[in-house]
């Protein structure tokens, strides 16, 4: 590398120093180190492993040594072993701590493993909150799905912890529309230019209701029933940036459109919601816009051609997942009235 | 007779000749203009100075018998200089040779020129000022102020470099196809300016904006995306041949033009551009990618930022482990370092800089962190950086500047900087005006609609320590706005600010830069990986940021005062983790095998894994950490992760303890080390909400007196504090030694550990046989037995001339080995007399004199 060689050759530099080698030197030790017995014994553990099968009494019998981090060492030897290891792993699922109950769980709760179900009931009853979440997260990509299965998620979705009802929710989510917009259709596909916005009507972005959703059954309890009472909602205005919740939130909007104007068919305008969004219109379901953290600002719509009560009061709700800064509708809605010329 | 009028502008003396012929008054012609090109500041020693001149003949005769001299009031200018026939209507560039060897100062001048119109003679003095500046001690750490305001108010507040402005049209370069000479008069004399206050200049270059901002060429240049659409915000597409000719282009323009100024020292160079970077599928795009692989781009990709999570499964085994050749994983390894051309691009303005030659001169790019963490960001820049804001936590600093060192550990010698935003976005510290009157804060009344408010007094502090801890070779500063009140969205808010700035710039970073620019970082034995694989599968990369559970691990880490290294994977594959005892791995829920063997090498011989709940399966953590969301105001985030921390250390505890510690979550601290020698900061990070911004419960603005019990597992050691010149006294315990830390708001300390108690200074003074106006000065700084200390240490040095005073070189330095030596050449023009010299050691502030007499031969 050239400049390196020039600054090396030239002492005189303004802002670089020459040391010998690297920025960093290498760690220096200190004095001893504490813990080094344990540490001693935990590798001589962790060692077992090379022993097959025959270090496997030593391991499950370290399951118990008042180390946890050698417990924790002993059970992760005894999950690379597998199957000859199993008795010592079911063993390991009452441990009193809970990295080691997990190990053994993930171990046994693997997919094709035998009695998987059982073990994956035994984790969604565990009291660590990540275990129940291991077991979520394979319960949703079993297939088929199974009445046993079903039986498990539905469980979960009761779960105290909304890291482990949000996965089985998002998978039994029982709303489905499959929305193509005018120009995507493929009737359209060669005349897209030739379709117009005849009519935009901006949505107030006053008067609209606000509800966290903490136990994510909003929708389970119908929070889209456009006669749902929401007096008791907290009042908000949509189109600003702000810290507005982590987690599920609804928001609801009435209001009232002129009558029918000319077109071929309507669609209702995001510009922006933080960050996934589930849309009904008068209690019908009209899709929804959920591409993770990144789809925070951008513009999405949907068809709402046959929701929609034209010169009547309709009744909007949006389901909305923020997981990070922000959340909600921030930039206006609009409903568009397209017209193929 | 011949009559004469000068026109001065600021920077051109133009002289207009009225010739007598028959000319009324007030109808003369010009007949002959003197122009002089720019500089009049030089830098003592500066080879080839002298005075640039641009000599006009419009006139319908021959100027012959033309000289130049200088006359100056003792007459030791170099004098006298013929100058070539002039004939008529031409023009002739002449430079009249000025003696830098003469010692700094204000020279008045008389620029005298002699000549003849046919057989009338012209004779004319024109006065001006040249000045002689000391040369730049070497030893000066560099704070860069981003763009410039008032040079004598900048130098005051204790910055060395400042940014000027440059015009960013390149537009005949681009046509012209080749480097061009751009010398505008105006910056260098601006660079002149700069360098008779004591600041050095930094240029900000942006070659494609001009590409940009023309229709025709962005229509042509920009990236486009798999359909041939264009993005929304891109730049350009750098994978055109003749677009990174250009950027070489414009380096080398830069380097023609301006190189030489001693004042110019630094360009950062494309800075934001990585903002605007995107998959471009151009065919030449595709084919640089097959040359590199082998393959098409990948039917998948479409965004810079990974693959979708959706897509995650048909790529990624169940247990989160994918060959090292797995098909996104190279296209993204490729698009990273060099498929989107701004390394590439940033190399070439590098490589035009750097025909200049000056050894002195830096590159440096500037936020290198917008990328996923992988080596390589900036290029071959010399240097690479990234500005932070402090809020809402200034630790943050810290992660952004542990990422850069993981960045540069690709290209050995690369530099790290560190900047810090001094302005604050308002909507993300203070965003509602409160509604009543009474409850808003004093900035609030006077600048109800600021976009930009200023850093918080205590942030700024607390920043700078973190800043500093790290070995970075320079920091950097922006928000002349927000600190000078000369902004329109920028308003200044809070006058502590600058004040604090001042202060730290004066009181820590002159006398202690020198040292800290010598004193290496360690390996510390605890690491953060930042996993690029993860990153292209669906986890968040910090981007810089700082924020997300990446940056809050740093942070948790931090408040456990275990010193974090952040580490990425190619830096485990080429050095392995050997030393590292604590492996700490957040959002790593897909590695690559070989990243993979590594760490579970490391866990076989005993390392620690700290991860999530997301670890990619086939690894099995030691101690688990959920991945951590915000969800409320700061202080209970901050309480949360400081729960985290002490949760962390007693996991550990059986088998490890840090080997610097503080008895104080809040009481940071950092060890770097020099030989045997080790160098302690501890810094302060107990806050709460104040009257400034703590109204709005986002920022915990307000910085409180700390005090802290800190601990070094070493025995038999001298603690110094270098901010306070004294040696502190420690207790021993069973393992190590202790010592108490006052801390003010934010504010921070350093401690010298030296194996040998510091007993003496001494001054050595050896006039060279050979010219005795060469002097060497050797300070040094001894133990007992008058061996120097294996440590750098810092030391003011003052040279005082027969007449009292401050000659060239007097300042601070770091004695590496224990040593200082200065060579001091004495000029023609220094008086006769006794020069002395003084030094002060900053550990203890012992001090020591020496003199030597100068006898003019
Ligand atoms: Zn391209």
């Amino acid at each position: 590398m050239r400049i390196l060689e020039d600054r090396n050759k030239i002492k005189f530099t303004a802002m670089f120093f020459l040391l010998a080698g690297s920025v960093f030197s290498w760690h220096r030790e200190l004095l001893a180190e504490d813990g080094k017995n344990i540490d001693e014994h935990r590798l001589q553990i962790m060692n077992l492993y090379r022993q097959g099968t025959a270090g496997i009494p030593e391991l499950e019998k370290a399951l118990n040594d008042k180390s946890t981090l050698t417990r924790r060492a002993a059970v992760r030897a005894l999950a690379d072993m597998g199957e000859p290891a199993i008795g010592a792993l079911i063993k390991a699922t009452d441990n009193e701590d809970a990295l080691v109950r997990r190990i053994a769980l993930l171990e046994l709760t693997k997919a094709g493993a035998d009695k998987s179900t059982q073990y994956l009931e035994k984790s969604l009853a565990d009291k660590d909150v990540t275990i129940r979440e291991d077991a979520v997260k394979k319960l949703i990509v079993i297939k088929p799905r199974t009445e046993e299965i079903k039986k498990l998620m539905q469980q979960a979705q009761k779960d105290e912890c909304m890291d482990v009802r949000a996965p089985v929710t998002a998978a039994l989510w029982p709303f489905q529309k499959e929305v193509v917009l005018l120009k995507d259709r493929p009737d359209m596909a060669d005349h897209t230019a030739r379709i117009k916005l005849e009519q935009s009507i901006e949505l107030p972005v006053k008067g609209w209701k606000f509800k966290v959703d903490t136990k994510l059954d909003g929708h389970v309890r119908q929070w889209f029933k456009p006669n749902l009472n929401d007096s008791k909602w907290k009042d908000i205005s949509i189109g600003l940036w702000k810290d507005a919740h982590i987690g599920i939130a609804w928001q609801r909007l009435s209001f009232t459109l002129p009558s029918k104007p000319d077109f071929t068919a309507v669609e209702l305008r995001f510009g922006a919601v933080d960050e996934s969004a589930w849309v009904w219109i008068n209690g019908k379901y009209a899709g929804h816009h959920d591409i993770g953290p990144e789809g925070y600002n951008k513009e999405f719509s949907l068809d709402v051609t046959n929701e929609l009560k034209w010169g009547e009061k309709n009744q909007l709700t949006v389901r909305v997942l923020n997981t990070e800064v922000g959340g909600g509708i921030w930039k206006p809605v609009y409903i568009d009235a397209l017209k193929f010329r | 007779m011949i009559s004469f009028r000068i026109i001065s502008t600021y920077f051109i003396f133009t002289l207009l000749i009225a010739s007598a012929f028959g000319t009324e008054p007030g109808q003369e012609k010009e007949i002959i203009s003197i122009v002089e090109s720019g500089r009049t500041v030089f830098q003592r020693m500066e080879p080839d100075a002298g005075l640039c001149l641009s000599i006009r003949n419009s006139g319908e005769k021959t100027l012959s018998a033309v000289s130049a001299r200088i006359n100056s009031a003792d007459n030791i200018l170099r004098d006298k200089i013929a100058i070539p026939d002039i004939s008529p209507q031409s023009s002739i560039s002449v430079k009249i040779p000025i003696d830098t060897t003469l010692k700094p100062g204000k020279y008045d001048t008389g620029l005298h020129f002699t000549g003849m119109l046919e057989n009338l003679q012209f004779d004319k003095e024109i006065t001006l000022i040249i000045i002689i500046v000391p040369r730049q001690n070497k030893d000066e750490f560099p704070v860069i102020l981003w763009s410039v305001s008032s040079l004598d108010k900048i130098k005051g507040i204790g910055f060395t470099h400042a940014g000027l402005p440059l015009s960013r049209n390149y537009e005949n370069i681009w046509k012209k196809g080749k480097p061009l000479g751009l010398q505008s008069n105006n910056l260098l004399k601006k660079m002149d300016d700069a360098m008779s206050s004591g600041i050095r200049c930094m240029i900000n270059m942006l070659p494609g904006e001009c590409i940009s901002a023309s229709e025709n060429l962005k229509m042509k240049y920009q990236r486009i995306d798999r359909n041939g659409g264009t993005y929304r915000r891109c730049g350009l597409c750098g994978n055109f041949p003749e677009i990174q000719n250009y950027f070489y282009n414009v380096g080398a323009s830069i380097a023609m033009s301006y190189g030489k100024h001693p004042a110019f020292q630094a360009v950062n160079i494309n800075t934001e551009v990585r903002d605007t970077s995107e998959i471009c599928f151009h065919k030449h795009d595709r084919d640089a990618y097959i040359t590199y692989s082998g393959e098409d781009f990948p039917a998948e990709v479409s965004s810079k930022r990974g693959l979708s999570a959706a897509l995650k499964q048909k790529y990624v085994p169940v247990n989160g482990i994918v060959p090292d050749d797995n098909t996104i994983l190279k296209f993204y390894k490729w698009f990273w370092k060099e498929g989107d051309a701004w390394n590439i691009l940033n190399s070439k303005v590098h490589e035009g800089l750097k025909t200049s030659g000056r050894p002195d001169f830096w590159t440096f790019n500037d936020p290198a962190g917008r990328v996923p963490p992988t080596w390589g960001s900036g290029g071959d820049v010399d240097a690479i950086s990234h500005w932070t804001y402090t809020y809402p936590d200034p630790l943050r600093m810290a992660l952004a500047v542990d990422e850069l060192f993981a960045m540069a550990k690709g290209k050995p010698g690369q530099k790290v900087m560190k900047m810090t935003q001094v302005i604050w976005y308002r909507k993300q510290t203070a965003p509602t005006l409160p509604a009543k009157e009474k409850y808003r804060a004093e900035w609030e009344k006077k600048e109800p609609d600021a976009t930009f408010i200023t850093t918080a007094p205590d942030h700024l502090r607390e920043a700078f320590w973190l800043k500093i801890s790290r070995p970075v070779q320079g920091i950097m500063y922006f928000g002349t706005g927000v600190l000078f009140g000369e902004g329109k969205s920028q308003r200044l808010t809070n006058p502590e600010t600058l004040k604090v700035l001042s202060e730290l710039l004066h009181k820590t970073l002159a006398p202690l830069g020198p040292t800290l620019l010598q004193v290496p970082g360690i390996r510390p034995d605890v690491a953060i990986l930042e996993s690029f694989t993860s990153s292209v599968f669906g986890e968040e990369a910090t981007w810089g940021w700082a924020r997300g559970w990446t940056g809050d691990a740093h942070l948790m880490l931090q408040w456990a005062r275990l010193q974090p290294e952040v580490i990425y994977e190619e830096t485990i594959v080429r050095d392995g983790l050997d030393g590292v005892k604590v492996l700490l791995t957040p959002n790593c829920s897909v590695l690559p095998v070989s990243v993979f063997e590594k760490i579970r090498e490391f866990q076989r011989k005993g390392g620690i894994i700290v991860a999530d709940q997301n670890l990619a399966p086939a690894l099995k953590s030691d101690i688990l950490l959920r991945k951590f969301t915000r969800n409320g105001p700061p202080d209970k985030s901050k309480t949360e992760l400081q729960n985290m921390a002490s949760k962390l250390r007693d996991e550990l505890k059986e088998v490890y303890t840090p080997s610097l510690d503080s008895s104080d979550s809040d009481v940071i601290v950092y060890r770097r080390a020099y030989k045997d020698t080790d160098y302690i900061f501890a810094i302060n990070d107990k806050r709460t909400y104040g009257d400034y911004v703590g109204h709005h419960r986002k920022v915990m603005e307000k910085g409180l007196p700390n005090t802290a019990e800190l601990f070094l597992k070493r025995k038999n050691v001298c603690v110094y504090d270098l901010t306070e010149n004294r040696e502190i006294l420690t207790k021993s315990t069973e393992n190590g030694i202790k010592w108490n830390a006052d801390l003010a708001p934010g504010g921070g300390r350093l401690y010298m550990v030296s194996s040998r108690p510091l007993e003496k200074i001494i001054i050595d003074v050896a006039p060279r046989k050979e010219d005795e106006q060469k002097v060497r000065i050797s300070a040094k700084v001894t133990d007992k037995k008058l061996q120097p200390l294996d440590a750098v240490v810092p030391m003011e040095i003052k040279i005082i001339d027969p007449k009292g005073k401050e000659a060239e070189f007097s300042g601070y330095y770091g004695a590496k080995d224990g040593i200082q030596e200065i060579n001091l050449d004495l000029a023609k023009n220094d008086g006769p007399g006794t020069w002395i010299i003084k030094a002060k050691e900053l550990a203890t502030g012992k001090t020591a004199e020496a003199a030597f007499k100068f006898i003019k031969k």
